[in-house]
């Protein structure tokens, strides 16, 4: 159940509850949350997520699965936990044991047409993965999608270009700076870069390379080739995914969830009275706070509430927790999530994150949050008590095709 | 091949539309030779045009607007005269907005990242903001605060998460957000911001 101080209407709900014969008025809510009907816990299309530490230990607010890759059409297979679900990237990354990760498997690397290894630099707004391209079977829950390009982090694979260098963001190849062991991007788009890539010169944005022995060359790469977002791969439920976690209130050392694949193409992941707001080319809708319009974003992968800034929200930043809010009380807040038509104002509440992380046995955290110039980047704790479907670029569903979100 | 002039070579700051096609006869001399120098993709014949005629600088007015120009990011901290000059290897095409107190270079390049430079009226950049699929090469952007930027952003401590980069240093600030595929921030010295300008502009 949604904690009430997250409900403009918990006033109304409460009378609901104390007298139930009081119920008319009460209906109209913009806020309704259309998606928090319960989801089958179990089905082949249904994947166990968790919040909690991770396998570096200290995660604040990630949400981690476990995926199984095999040598493509072959019995030879690993199981690797704490995969990062991340709504917000696309294709799954794989930690090496080079980069402390759990992945022992040897995988076919995908080779350039001069034969030479392909590398890539993939691009996060806290840092990028540098690797090779390698291609696995993926199996997820009951589904499995065959020949993924899938990229294996690995900082000993060659040395790193000074393009992915000059981004100034940390190299995240290792458990301690990556916090998991590889990265399941299920968000909105197929592919982890996109036309760009495929583009010679300077329309090429430098993420994938050519790697001989001693460097590594910018190269284009076509899009069937580019990391995937496994999803599409499937043969059913491939247009989109939902993450179900139930709602909390206050801090938790742990919290269970599911991943469903598909949408509206099994009993058990139909839209109901989800809400569905399209998203555009760069994979954004809008988020109006206090009169004014901003980009916005649904991420599972960023770990609070990250939006606009002190001047804005009047909200101050912690000192020593610097990038989270640390108001001295808990500020209740309300924004309205919209993409043309479609609108829902969500309430969310922010919290000293100094105090949050006094207890250092609790890495949930629905009331996390932290600045972010000129945009609204709804986090994991959105996901807290909501049905978040996203869906896949060009796939169909029963509201459209993709890309969209729907809660 | 399109140049626009700056207010720091020219020391005119309303005659921007003017200076467009050629560096301006006002100014330092030396400053001006040394900007010419690094501006490789200034090209000779256009600067003897701009000599020429006033018909000729209507034209050249005219191509300048048509073509886009061969210009780099602009570097923070730095002259936006004379930061252009690594251009040659970025293909950005670019316009020049004008506001009451800085005028904003904005960049395209060919990869659909958005940069835009704000100078101040001695033509030195105080503020960078870039927006696209990618992020920009921020070595070349940030300059000489490129070494803080990475410092701070390796020590950026997100309790072991990822989100956005928020680096608050006593003369830097630079902000980092977004998601694969779309990329957002903005970099200022707040030292150096003239006085009536805030941060919310910057974007």
């Amino acid at each position: 159940m949604k904690p009430l101080q997250f409900h403009p209407k918990g006033l109304c709900a409460v009378v609901l509850l104390a007298l139930p014969a009081l119920s008319v008025g009460c209906g109209g809510s913009s806020s309704k949350q259309n998606g928090t009907a319960p989801l089958a816990s179990s089905g082949g299309n249904v994947q166990p997520i968790v919040v909690n530490a991770g396998p570096a230990g200290n995660y604040a607010n990630g949400v981690f699965t476990s995926v199984t890759l095999c040598v493509p059409s072959s019995s030879s297979c690993q199981t690797i936990s704490g995969i990062l679900v991340d709504t917000g990237s696309y294709g799954l990354r794989i930690l090496s044991s080079a980069g402390g990760g759990a992945l022992t498997l040897s995988l076919p690397q995908q080779t350039a047409s001069n034969g030479n290894p392909m590398g890539e630099c993939a691009l996060f707004v806290s840092g990028f993965t540098w690797g090779s391209v390698n291609t696995a079977d993926v199996i997820i829950a009951g589904e499995q999608a065959g020949n993924v390009p899938v990229q294996v982090i690995d900082p000993t694979f060659a040395a790193v270009p000074s393009a992915c260098k000059n981004t100034g963001v940390p190299e995240n190849d290792t458990l301690q700076t990556l916090g998991a062991n590889g990265i399941l991007g299920v968000g909105p788009f197929a592919e982890d870069c996109g036309g760009a890539c495929t583009q010679s010169g300077t329309s090429n944005p430098g993420m994938y390379y050519t790697c001989a022995s001693t460097s590594c060359q910018i190269t284009a790469e076509p899009l069937a080739r580019q990391v995937q977002n496994p999803v599409v791969l499937f043969p059913n439920d491939n247009n989109g995914v939902i993450i179900q976690l139930p709602a909390v209130s206050g801090p938790a050392p742990s919290l269970a969830g599911s991943m469903v694949f598909g949408i509206g193409t099994q009993p058990n992941n139909t839209l109901g009275k989800a809400e569905v707001f399209p998203v555009n080319s760069s994979g954004e809708f809008n988020t109006t706070f206090k009169g004014q319009s901003y980009p916005a974003f649904v991420d599972s992968g960023s770990n609070a509430f990250f939006f606009l800034d002190s001047d804005i929200t009047g909200i101050p930043a912690c000192g020593s927790n610097g990038g989270f809010y640390c108001p001295t009380t808990t500020q209740k807040l309300s924004a309205i999530t919209s993409s043309g038509n479609p609108s829902q104002t969500i309430t969310f509440s922010i919290a000293n994150a100094d105090s949050l992380f006094a207890n250092r046995g609790d890495f949930v955290f629905d009331t996390l949050g932290g600045p972010n110039a000129g945009t609204f980047d709804w986090g994991l704790p959105f996901f807290f008590g909501r049905n978040v479907f996203t869906a896949i670029e060009s796939r169909n569903t029963p509201a459209g095709a993709g890309p969209f979100w729907a809660y | 091949m399109c140049q626009y002039g700056k207010s720091g070579t020219s020391g005119r700051r309303r005659g921007y539309r003017r200076d467009r096609v050629c560096p301006s006869p006002v100014g330092n001399p030396d400053t001006r030779r040394e900007a010419l120098t690094k501006q490789r993709f200034v090209s000779r014949r256009a600067q003897t045009k701009c000599n020429l005629s006033i018909r000729g600088k209507l034209w050249l007015t005219a191509l300048c607007l048509l073509i886009p120009s061969l210009q780099s990011w602009g570097v923070l901290g730095e002259d936006a005269a004379l930061v252009a000059a690594d251009g040659a290897r970025i293909n950005a095409s670019s316009r020049l907005i004008q506001r009451e107190s800085y005028t904003i270079h904005e960049l395209r390049s060919p990869s659909g990242i958005t940069v835009r430079e704000y100078a101040n009226a001695s033509g030195r950049v105080f503020a960078v903001a870039w927006k696209g699929p990618f992020l920009p090469d921020m070595k070349q952007l940030l300059g000489t605060h490129f070494e803080e930027f990475q410092k701070a952003a390796q020590a950026q401590n997100r309790r072991g998460g990822h989100g956005p980069l928020v680096i608050q240093q006593p003369g830097l600030i630079v902000e980092l957000g977004g998601h694969m595929r779309s990329f957002v921030g903005r970099a200022y010295l707040p030292d150096e911001m003239p006085a009536e300008v805030r941060s919310g502009e910057i974007r």
